[in-house]
């Protein structure tokens, strides 16, 4: 078994289950940070109530809309983050919004974030920068569980995308020229924002098109794709096994 | 009395004539019995006490006997560890909370032999570019600055492109800090103030020049770039064998008061984002525990509501935030002829002040702060005492403020009696206190008179050289100390606009 501290640079983390009281306080709606950073940490649900769900035996949150949080964006420069997801595509065909999992307004395709969206039959997990300069695209034609990671790097100005440990795709690194936020993250005022789907503050309606559970969501200090391989992988691997991925 | 039955008959017309006759070897085993017998071993596969003694006439006659085979017996500190219980330790030692646990051991005392060195993140300086203007700061060697990698003085970047986030190229190195041109910056001060002592190095980075307000720095580039300000100057440290230590300081409430920002929408934000500095900055130390002071510094502006809202927040911040410091005023005159800025030289001066803050919180936990009003009375008619935090002087010769209507003000010190100034006619200084006479005894309540310093509303330009300004006349006595990098200079701690409120009967 792999842990997210056994990665150098472990910054913050997340296991969306009401199951511990290490995971989340229900009065505070708040999910403890994992990594031992304290409060000034923690995601805290500010809009709506916390929908927990179990789907196959696993606990995890439905983002749906009906709630909404935000937590203090470790990464917002270069960095990386390991989840764990489950999307569950309710209608074909074409959708207004999409599930944020974290970044910036939803509604915004110039803002950074990690991103759930829907193309013909594929769920797509995206993780954009600004204006679109770099994002990196993971694909899955089903509903099944997910692990996965990205990675922004600035000194190779290249995004990373993987979601099973080995085969990591690099994107297009953006020009020299272009300046920093092309490859930089987050630039949202009040930190990151968790499962907006409308991308409206304070719009709680519920999503029926396309939503996410979420599981787990851990955040490192630069790109462990090029640092730290090896023991990013074997995370992946336990979250894995952990998650019954095949 | 016809047909009589005995018992006996009785019993067994009710066929229950065995009820108090049966004999032992005719009772069944019952259910229960039979399971409480199921518990036991036969006899035969038991030693007996005879048995037992018997073969422990002969100790490997008795283990074989026990079933031990040639096991012998050993001393506690003898006995090796069992495969089984090896296998139950090693299954403890990983568990997560174990590891965890010792993961954060590890954390907490990494790097603890190294020497140390300060990560200085600068936050919403003036416009112009950061810049060294002074040759002693080079010559200590040891102060860094990594922003480019370059010459101090070809700072460019960040004044011309403050929206963006920073290219690793210009985080990617340091130098040391040298002369650069006549550029408004306090890095050069708190570099040659905070090495030496704790600090054998530092690397000063100055981040969102020219973008001050809260807003500013919480979009966009600036909020990446303290996020990679902070990285960076860890990493750079840790390459050269340092121990880094991060802390920071911020002059942004200046922006902020001309900016019609209110009090709770600043401190809101404020207090987010410096909590999300020091987090990152426990984060990026990988020192969970790790609390990075926050150093801040009071507007210089005091002519409006707006600047006494931010000032307002900024007490609260430092006060609700650990770790954070409010500095208080701490201006050094002269200023630039805008009467805003002050000069390079007034600008490195502050950054001295702030140096030496950082030292005395690491080295002796002693946090700096500002020269305030603590306590007033009033004697019902025009005698009023005013105590502040520390002895105070007068001092004509380094003032800075606005000029304020001398007919009602003395030394900045204002009395307002249920919402009407009363002029102060007379102010004198002794040690903690300042006796002040007013002009005619007010008619309100004790309740309704404050006493304000520096706090009068005026359009004036800043100027200084008179004695009766509204701003930095009433200085902590002794508490100056001689520049490093100018001898005629001493940095002190001014009195900031206050307004004292709780005015009590002598």
């Amino acid at each position: 078994m792999a842990y997210a501290f056994e990665i150098p640079g472990y910054m913050q983390g997340y296991i969306f289950s009401d199951s511990s009281e290490d995971y989340y306080d229900a009065t505070s709606k708040t999910f403890h940070d994992q990594a031992g950073y304290g409060d000034k940490a923690g995601l805290t649900i500010h809009t709506g109530s916390t929908v927990f769900d179990t789907l196959d035996s696993r606990r995890g949150v439905k983002l749906d809309n009906t709630f909404h949080g935000s937590f203090k964006m470790p990464i917002p420069w270069q960095g990386s983050v390991v989840a764990v997801m489950r999307p569950e595509l309710l209608t074909s065909g074409t959708h207004n919004s999409y599930p944020l999992i974290f970044g910036d307004a939803s509604s915004n395709s110039s803002n950074g974030k990690l991103q759930l969206s829907h193309f013909s039959g594929q769920r797509r997990l995206t993780w954009g920068t600004p204006n679109g300069s770099l994002s990196a695209v993971d694909s899955q034609a089903d509903d099944l569980m997910r692990v996965f990671s990205a990675s922004t790097d600035q000194l190779t100005r290249k995004s990373y995308v993987t979601n099973d440990g080995s085969t990591v795709t690099e994107a297009t690194a953006p020009t020299s020229t272009t300046n920093g936020n092309a490859v930089a993250v987050e630039s949202a005022i009040t930190g990151a924002r968790f499962g907006e789907i409308k991308g409206i503050s304070g719009n709680v309606t519920l999503e029926t098109d396309l939503v996410v559970r979420m599981y787990e969501m851990h955040f490192f200090a630069g790109n462990i794709w090029t640092n730290h391989a090896t023991k990013a992988a074997a995370f992946m691997t336990s979250l894995r096994a952990k998650y019954g991925v095949s | 009395m016809t047909d009589t039955k005995t018992p006996a008959q009785v019993r067994t017309i009710l066929a229950v004539d065995q009820l108090d006759n049966t004999s032992d070897a005719d009772k069944p085993v019952s259910t229960a019995g039979q399971a409480a017998l199921d518990l036991k071993s036969d006899t035969s596969a038991v030693l007996t006490k005879a048995d037992n003694l018997a073969s422990l006439a002969s100790a490997p006659t008795a283990r074989t006997s026990l079933g031990l085979g040639d096991a012998a017996v050993k001393d506690e500190d003898d006995l090796s560890i069992g495969t089984a219980t090896q296998a139950a330790l090693d299954a403890k030692a990983s568990t997560f909370t174990g590891l965890r646990t010792q993961h954060f051991r590890e954390l907490a005392s990494a790097r603890d032999t190294l020497p140390k060195a300060a990560v200085v993140i600068l936050l919403g300086q003036s416009l112009n570019a950061a810049r060294g203007s002074i040759a002693q700061s080079a010559a200590n060697g040891k102060t860094m600055m990594f922003v480019g990698g370059a010459h101090a003085s070809a700072w460019g970047f960040w004044s011309t492109n403050v929206e963006n986030a920073a290219h690793y190229s210009e985080m990617a190195s340091s130098v040391v800090l040298a002369e650069g041109g006549d550029g408004q910056s306090p890095c050069a001060g708190v570099g040659a103030a905070i090495v030496g002592g704790v600090f054998d190095r530092s690397y000063v980075c100055s981040i969102a020049i020219g973008s001050r307000g809260i807003d500013k720095l919480s979009a966009g580039g600036p909020k990446a770039n303290l996020a990679a300000a902070i990285e960076r100057g860890c990493a750079l440290a840790v390459a050269a064998g340092y121990d880094p230590q991060v802390m920071f300081y911020s002059a942004h409430g200046e922006a902020d008061a001309t900016a019609s920002m209110s009090e709770d929408d600043y401190y809101a934000k404020a207090k987010f984002y410096y909590e999300g500095a020091q987090l990152q900055a426990a984060q990026f130390m990988g020192k969970p525990r790790y609390q990075a002071p926050v150093i801040l510094t009071q507007p210089i502006l005091q002519q409006n509501e707006d600047a006494r809202s931010i000032k307002e927040a900024i007490r609260r911040i430092a006060h609700d935030t650990p770790g954070v410091i409010d500095l208080g005023s701490i201006y050094q005159w002269p200023a630039e002829t805008d009467r805003i800025h002050p000069t390079p030289t007034s600008y490195v001066m502050r950054g001295e002040a702030i140096g030496k803050a950082f030292r005395s919180y690491f080295e002796s936990g002693d946090q700096t702060i500002p020269l305030e009003i603590v306590d007033v009375t009033w004697d019902g008619s025009t005698e009023f005492v005013a105590t502040f935090n520390a002895p105070i002087v007068k001092d004509t010769t380094l003032n800075v403020g606005q000029n304020l209507v001398t007919t009602l003000a003395e030394d900045g010190f204002e009395w307002i009696d249920n919402g009407s100034q009363v002029a102060v006619t007379a102010i004198s200084y002794e040690g903690y206190k300042v006796r002040g006479t007013l002009g005619a005894g007010p008619s309100g309540t004790t309740a309704q008179q404050v006493l304000r310093i520096a706090e009068q509303t005026t359009p004036s330009t800043l100027t200084a050289g008179a004695t009766n300004l509204a701003g930095s006349i009433v200085r902590a006595d002794k508490d100056g100390w001689p520049s490093i990098i100018d001898h005629t200079y001493d940095n002190r701690v001014w009195a900031m606009p206050q307004r004292f409120t709780n005015v009590r009967d002598a």
